[in-house]
């Protein structure tokens, strides 16, 4: 569990603060998820919590313990994960997952096997020996993950690490990061997919220039933001439904399946439905989107003459 | 399976000490090593001596004998001498150059023979030894000159079978090992058999160095001279504390009068035997080695500091370990103390290269009591760049500015010697190196890669210049230039610290 108290950061040399008096938690198994339009705060409120920034005031608790005062016994439940890892050119997976994982007190053959366990999870097993400099933007990606993966923390810090994911790999985080909450870890993840957050937040919090405009919870989220597909298969038989039945409520008119709470993103349904073979002739939604929602919010927090609360 | 369990600290302490930095610090000190050895090697190759050894004119030659020891006493071999001898009165006495070389019991023998010319003046005009070592040497004579250096000796007229004065011949046991034995020359009135004489041993601690030093003197038993047979004998020398070096024979008759000596070295006016070596070997090996360890053991220090430090934390790669559970004091103390290791260790190994080579080379390892300071003036100039370098990764946004930010002082401090000379010369051409001196060492204060050649200055007495440093030089001791070196390691320490607990 992490909480946010206050949070306030102003970077030297910038007239408006990074943060301001930012307040919220992330509870034990639920996903929450952080959006925000570029310098919102995003990443400097994940920055804070993980450790790696220091706040201007305000405190961060990670399980009791202050990220700044208590920082060992903090960080060791936390999980950070960079929207880009940032490694020495020289580096390569394995030695540098053996190096962090000594940092778990892991020295010898107890850190390797670890941190092969760890490459081997997110696919870079066959890559474990290679610099790192060498990976695309999706395997750095991964790779991320894995160093997170090494101490099995109870709450993960995740830095829109879906930007730049192939299908694959979004697959593979949607299902580790559903993995993760069942397991009853707080997930912070922040994303400018907002239609993956929409699927997968149990609460979505907004910030806006530094602000926190509001929490919003699952429920309240598909009430506001729910959004239904219509999609039409050509090839449709009981497989695509049993398929659709796994993601959401379904209901068939003819050829057109309606799909309301679904737990995947429009792109992503699609994608899989191709995926099994089908052909999805037509495919659109009703319902405001999380975005729509969003860009409503902003609105709000300026007001009606269009300045800022 | 059970983990091994290892502090995280230590394991980053661990981790720095395998990194590409330490190979390239190992790279650096391999070169200034080798270039420490070039340079004792260069410092000990020429002795220029001034002066003969032992002569004697028997049997229509004359004979001059020189005897090369190291510092430590052993004769040395394989010493080339050039020695060039001219009449004094007349053209039909043999010159020179004579080319020599010592023996194994360090003896270089030159018989020039006058089969007609009994009665001639010879003068010594020069007399070079040259030497892979450096070489004390011995030498007696009857000579009219005076100190400090003889650029001619005078031999002066001898008649035939007559030998004058005492001089000091060693066996091959060694001159300062207690079964010594000393060759002694005493002639009486017309080349008689001197009578009712004694010879005196006297043993000073006055100890031959290359790196100089000073000391009094005290005396040793008195052996009468009656055992003596003929114009020479060989008898004991006295027991000599340990490494002994100068040791001077009185001839003296019943009433005390001396009537000839040898000393060491040569004093004015009076006949003897003597021994020159026109400079001390330590000095400039000292000033060759400030002057490198100027460059490479900063330079060491910045590439350390640099990789281990400023370079992850200004690239960001850091931050996965901080993200672990460390604390930012920790990670930089630590590195800090990694870094300090390896500056240190490269320190020590730079003056065990030295002092090696010195015992090597010289017959003599540097003196015990410059030791600490050299060593704290290397401290100084590596853990002092390697600060700065840790403040630097603090104050400026890049790798880039880091590196510059740290080799312009570098550079600057480098040649800051050179450079002074130069402006002082510049802006008026009567400034000399004895100007220069004086504003020299509170300015090297200001530069840390100037603290090892400050340090070797206060040592040998001696500026960069080569100019003799005064009582109390600009103000500057071995206390103020500690406590200069001491702020200069601590100050961008503490800052650096403090900006790394409380800034991004």
């Amino acid at each position: 569990m992490i909480v946010i108290d206050g949070l306030n950061k102003t970077y030297p040399g910038k007239p408006t603060p990074a943060l301001e008096d930012v307040h919220f938690d992330l509870r034990n198994g639920e996903i929450l998820g952080l959006v925000g339009l570029n310098g919102a705060g995003k990443t400097t409120t994940i920055r804070i919590s993980a450790g790696v920034t220091l706040p201007s005031h305000g405190q961060v608790l990670v399980d009791g313990h202050d990220i700044v005062r208590d920082k060992v016994r903090a960080s060791e439940a936390i999980g950070w994960v960079p929207e880009i890892f940032p490694f020495a050119p020289e580096a390569r997976a394995r030695q540098l997952l053996v190096y962090l994982a000594g940092f778990h007190r892991l020295s010898g053959s107890p850190a390797d096997a670890r941190a092969r366990e760890a490459l081997d999870k997110v696919g870079l097993g066959r890559v474990a020996d290679a610099p790192i400099r060498t990976f695309s933007q999706g395997m750095r990606r991964r790779f991320g993950l894995a160093a997170a993966m090494l101490s099995d923390p109870q709450n993960l810090l995740l830095d829109e690490i879906l930007n730049g994911l192939d299908p694959e790999g979004m697959a593979f985080v949607r299902a580790w990061v559903v993995d993760l909450r069942k397991q009853g870890k707080g997930v912070l993840l922040s994303s400018h997919l907002l239609s993956e957050l929409q699927a997968l937040a149990d609460r979505v919090a907004f910030l806006h220039q530094g602000h926190l405009l509001r929490v919003v919870d699952r429920e309240e989220l598909s009430r506001k933001a729910g959004m239904n597909l219509h999609i039409s298969i050509d090839n449709l038989d009981s497989g695509a439904v049993a398929f659709l039945s796994t993601i959401g409520s379904v209901k068939i008119d003819q050829k057109v399946v309606l799909l309301s709470r679904s737990s995947m993103a429009q792109a992503a349904v699609t994608a899989e439905l191709v995926r099994r073979g089908y052909r999805v002739a037509e495919i659109w939604s009703e319902g405001i989107s999380l975005e729509d929602f969003f860009l409503q919010l902003i609105r709000d927090e300026r007001g009606p003459d269009g300045e800022g609360s | 399976m059970k983990a091994r369990t290892q502090g995280p600290y230590r394991h980053d302490l661990l981790r720095s000490w395998t990194s590409r930095a330490v190979f390239a610090v190992v790279v650096l000190c391999l070169a200034a090593g080798a270039s420490a050895v070039v340079a004792i090697l260069s410092a000990g190759g020429s002795f220029s001596v001034s002066g003969s050894a032992l002569y004697y004119y028997e049997e229509g030659a004359y004979h001059i004998s020189i005897w090369a020891y190291d510092a430590g006493g052993a004769p040395v071999s394989g010493v080339q001498a050039q020695i060039t001898v001219t009449s004094g009165e007349s053209n039909r006495s043999p010159a020179g150059p004579y080319e020599l070389t010592s023996d194994s019991q360090g003896e270089i023998a030159l018989t020039i023979p006058t089969p007609d010319q009994a009665s001639a003046n010879l003068t010594v005009e020069s007399l070079r030894l040259v030497s892979a070592r450096s070489v004390t040497v011995l030498w007696g004579g009857f000579f009219y000159s005076s100190p400090p250096a003889l650029p001619t000796l005078y031999l002066g007229y001898l008649a035939p079978g007559v030998v004058k004065g005492i001089t000091l011949a060693v066996s091959g046991a060694g001159f300062f090992s207690a079964s010594s034995q000393a060759l002694v020359f005493a002639a009486g009135p017309n080349g008689t058999l001197p009578s009712g004489l004694s010879l005196e041993t006297c043993w000073t601690p006055q100890i031959y160095s290359p790196f100089g030093g000073r000391s009094g003197c005290s005396g040793l038993p008195t052996e009468l001279l009656g055992s003596v047979t003929g114009f020479w004998s060989h008898f004991p020398l006295g027991e000599y504390p340990g490494n002994a070096s100068t040791v001077f024979l009185q001839l003296v008759n019943r009433s005390g009068q001396i009537l000839d000596l040898v000393e060491l070295p040569g004093s004015v006016g009076t006949a003897g035997a003597s021994f020159v070596v026109n400079h001390a070997p330590g000095v400039p090996i000292l000033t060759d080695f400030a002057a490198e360890e100027s460059f490479f053991l900063p330079m060491a220090a910045i590439v350390v500091a640099y990789w281990i430090y400023a370079r992850p934390r200004l690239s960001g790669a850091v931050e996965p370990v901080l993200a672990r559970p460390v604390t930012r004091r920790g990670i930089f103390l630590m590195r800090y103390a990694s870094v300090a290791g390896v500056l240190t260790v490269a320190s020590v190994a730079e003056l065990s290269v030295l002092d090696a080579a010195c015992a090597g080379i010289l017959g003599e390892p540097v003196p015990t009591a410059y030791l600490a300071p050299i060593l704290g003036s290397l401290l100084v100039a590596s853990l002092g760049s390697a600060g700065l370098v840790f403040l630097l990764a603090h104050l400026v946004k890049t790798s880039a500015s880091t590196l510059t930010f740290s080799l312009v002082p570098l550079a600057a401090g480098f040649f800051w010697s050179s450079l002074l000379l130069g402006l002082l010369l510049l802006s008026n051409p009567a400034y000399g190196p004895g100007l220069a001196t004086s504003l020299l060492l509170p300015t090297q204060l200001l530069f840390l890669p100037q603290f090892p050649s400050l340090t070797s200055s206060l040592l040998t007495g001696l500026s960069p210049y080569g100019t003799p440093l005064g009582p109390s030089p600009g103000g500057v001791g071995f206390a103020v230039e500690a406590g200069f070196g001491v702020a200069w390691v601590l100050v961008p320490l503490f800052v650096a610290y403090r900006l790394a607990a409380t800034r991004d």
